[in-house]
C-alpha cells in the first residue's frame, strides 16, 4: 500500500499564474531595457 | 594566481569532496543511492536542478556570448517557466505515482521493453558524449588560462567528483550541488562588483550602459519570426518550450533530479524554483559578459585574449604584420576610450568598428600561421579578465565557481547515466534477479566506468572542435522526438506499443532531414520531432489495432 499522497492534485493555480506574471514582467523589463538604451 | 587563490581552490576541492562522502550515509540500498529514498526538500532538489543544468560552458562561453553579441541569448530560456507549469501539472504527478527509477521505465508499462530500451539507449549516448564535451569545454580555457595541461585539469575536476558521486550516490550529487550553486552565485555576484567598481566614476553606470546599449548589446528581444534565426521571441517561447519539456520532463539527469523529492508537491515546488529563478539567473551571468565589455571600454584590454600561439605568431611569417597591429589597436582602443568618456556616441562606435576590425584581422593572422581554424579568442575573454582583475581571493573564488559549475552539472549527468544503466539495461536485460546490495555495488562500479569514459572523451573531444558539435546537435535531434513518446505514453490511451516505437523513429528521421538540408534553426528542432512523433504514432496506432 502506498501512503495517500497529494499525486492527484494538479497543484496551486495561483502559483502557476504568479510564476506566469513574473516572466512576463522580466520580458516587459527586457524589452524597455532595449528601447530605453538603444 | 597567488598561493593564497590556490588555497581557496583547494579548499574548495576538499570539503566539496568531503561533505559528497559524509552524505553516503543512506545509500546502503539501490533506492538510496539513486533516488535519496525519495526524501530530499524541495529546495535542494530545486537547486540541484539548476547546478546540473548550470554548467562551466555556461560560466565561460555565455558570458563570452554576451561580451560579444549581447542579452539577446537569454530568449532561449522564455519557453522554461511554462515548461515547468506544465510538467508541474503532468509529469512530476505521474512519475511519482509510478514509483519509477528512469523515466523510460514507465515506457515499458505503457507500451514495451523495446521503446524503453531505445529511449533509455539514446539517454545514454547522447548523455555519455555531451558529459565528455561539458567537462572538454571549460577544461581547455582553464588549461591555457592556468598554464596546465589539458589531460590534468580533465582530471582535477574530473576525480574528485567522480569520488563523490560513485561512494555518496544521489545524495552526495544533490547536496554538494547546493553548496557548488551558492560558490557560483557568489562568485558571479562578486565579479559583478568588482566590474562595476572598475568603470571611471566620471562616466557612471548609466552612461556605461547607454554604451553597452548603443552597440546592439542590450537589445534582448527580438519580435521577428524568422525560422532561420536562432534566437527570437518566438523560437525561445515555442521551440525553448518543447526544448526544456524534453529536456526536464524525459531527461533522465534531470527527472531523477525531482524524483528524490520527498512527495509531489516538493517536486513540483523545485522545478518552480527554477521558473522563477532561471531567468533571472540567466541574466546575472550575461549582465556580467556585457560588463566585462563596457570594462574594457575603460580598461586596457589586449589585442587578443588567447595567448596559447603567441610565441608562434611572433616567430612566424606575419610576426611584422601582427606587430602593426598591435600598434594600431592600441590607438584605436585609446581613441575608443576617449569617445567613451565624452559619450561621443557616432566616434565611439566608429572607433569600436575599427577595434572588432583589428581583432578579426589578428585572429585570421593567428589561424593562417599556426594552421588551426578553430582558433577562438572570445571564450578567453572573462577567464582573462579573472585572472588579470580579480583581487587576491576573488580569484581562488571564481575558479572555484568554474570547478564548481563543471562538477555540479557533470556529477548529476554521472549519476543519472549509471541509474540508466543498471536499472533499463543490466537488472532489466543480464541479471534480473539478484540481490540488492549486488545491484548497488554494480551501479557504484558503473558510476565509476561512466565517470572515467567521460574524463577520455573530454580529452579526446577538446581537440575535435567537428565532434564537439556534433554531440551539441545530437540532443537535438532525438530530444523533440523523445517528449512525443513520452505525450503518446502519458496524454493518449489510443497509442500502441508499435506506433510508440515506429512513431519515435520516424520523429528521429525527420528531425535528421531537416537539420541537414534547412535552415530551420534547432530550437525549432524539438517541436517538428514531438509532433510527428505524435502523429505518425497515433497513425499507426490506428492501423495496427
Amino acid at each position: 500500500m502506498q501512503p495517500p499522497d497529494d499525486a492527484d492534485r494538479p497543484g496551486s493555480s495561483t502559483t502557476y499564474l504568479g510564476v506566469i506574471a513574473v516572466e512576463a514582467v522580466v520580458i516587459l523589463l527586457l524589452w524597455w531595457l532595449g528601447r530605453s538604451f538603444s | 594566481m597567488t598561493i593564497v587563490d590556490w588555497t581557496v581552490v583547494l579548499a574548495y576541492i576538499v570539503w566539496i569532496v568531503a561533505d559528497g562522502l559524509r552524505r553516503s550515509k543512506g545509500t546502503d540500498k539501490v533506492e538510496g543511492y539513486f533516488l535519496a529514498n525519495r526524501s530530499l526538500p524541495w529546495w535542494a532538489v530545486g537547486l540541484s536542478v539548476m547546478a546540473t543544468q548550470m554548467s562551466a560552458v555556461t560560466l565561460v562561453g555565455t558570458t563570452a556570448q554576451a561580451y560579444s553579441t549581447g542579452l539577446r541569448f537569454i530568449q532561449f530560456y522564455f519557453g522554461l517557466p511554462l515548461a515547468m507549469i506544465i510538467l508541474s501539472m503532468t509529469v512530476v504527478p505521474f512519475f511519482h505515482r509510478a514509483r519509477v527509477y528512469t523515466a523510460y521505465e514507465y515506457l515499458e508499462r505503457r507500451f514495451d521493453v523495446r521503446t524503453r530500451s531505445l529511449a533509455s539507449f539514446l539517454f545514454l549516448m547522447g548523455r555519455a558524449f555531451s558529459l565528455g564535451v561539458t567537462l572538454a569545454a571549460p577544461a581547455v580555457v582553464i588549461s591555457a588560462i592556468l598554464g596546465w595541461r589539458l589531460p590534468v585539469t580533465v582530471f582535477v575536476i574530473c576525480i574528485p567528483m567522480i569520488l563523490y558521486t560513485s561512494i555518496g550516490g544521489v545524495q552526495a550529487v544533490a547536496w554538494t550541488d547546493v553548496k557548488q550553486m551558492f560558490i557560483i552565485v557568489g562568485g558571479m555576484s562578486a565579479a559583478v562588483i568588482v566590474l562595476a567598481l572598475g568603470i571611471p566614476k566620471d562616466v557612471g553606470l548609466m552612461q556605461a550602459m547607454s554604451l553597452a546599449g548603443a552597440t546592439g548589446r542590450l537589445q534582448a528581444i527580438d519580435f521577428r519570426f524568422d525560422l532561420r534565426e536562432t534566437y527570437t521571441f518566438w523560437s525561445g517561447l515555442v521551440g525553448g518550450l518543447f526544448l526544456m519539456l524534453s529536456y526536464f520532463g524525459c531527461d533522465q539527469s534531470q527527472v531523477q533530479r525531482y524524483l528524490t523529492a520527498r512527495s509531489v508537491d516538493e517536486g513540483r515546488r523545485s522545478l518552480l524554483l527554477s521558473a522563477y529563478v532561471k531567468i533571472p539567473l540567466q541574466l546575472l551571468v550575461l549582465g556580467t559578459g556585457v560588463l566585462v565589455f563596457v570594462y574594457y571600454l575603460f580598461q586596457p584590454p589586449p589585442m587578443l585574449f588567447n595567448h596559447e600561439y603567441d610565441a608562434r605568431v611572433a616567430a612566424g611569417p606575419h610576426a611584422a604584420a601582427y606587430a602593426g597591429l598591435e600598434r594600431q589597436f592600441q590607438t584605436e582602443v585609446a581613441a575608443r576610450r576617449e569617445a567613451a568618456s565624452r559619450n561621443d556616441r557616432d566616434a565611439f562606435l566608429a572607433s569600436d568598428a575599427r577595434v572588432q576590425d583589428i581583432r578579426a584581422h589578428a585572429v585570421g593572422i593567428v589561424k593562417d600561421t599556426t594552421g588551426d581554424a578553430r582558433y577562438t579568442d572570445v571564450n578567453y575573454v572573462f577567464p582573462t579578465f579573472i585572472t588579470t582583475h580579480m583581487p587576491i581571493g576573488l580569484v581562488g573564488l571564481m575558479i572555484a565557481a568554474i570547478f564548481s559549475a563543471a562538477m555540479s552539472a557533470s556529477a548529476g549527468e554521472l549519476n543519472a547515466l549509471a541509474t540508466a544503466t543498471v536499472i533499463d539495461f543490466y537488472r532489466r536485460h543480464f541479471v534480473k534477479e539478484a540481490t540488492d546490495r549486488h545491484y548497488l555495488n554494480v551501479s557504484k562500479v558503473a558510476t565509476m566506468l561512466w565517470g572515467l569514459f567521460s574524463c577520455v572523451v573530454a580529452i579526446y573531444a577538446a581537440n575535435q572542435g567537428s565532434l564537439i558539435e556534433v554531440v551539441n546537435r545530437y540532443g537535438s535531434f532525438f530530444y523533440g522526438s523523445l517528449l512525443g513518446v513520452f505525450i503518446l505514453a502519458i496524454m493518449t490511451r489510443r497509442a500502441s506499443a508499435a506506433g510508440a516505437f515506429w512513431g519515435l523513429i520516424a520523429g528521429m528521421t525527420v528531425v535528421l532531414v531537416v537539420a541537414f538540408t534547412t535552415p530551420v534553426a534547432f530550437l525549432w528542432h524539438n517541436l517538428i520531432g514531438a509532433v510527428v512523433v505524435v502523429v505518425v504514432g497515433l497513425a499507426i496506432s490506428s492501423f495496427s489495432r
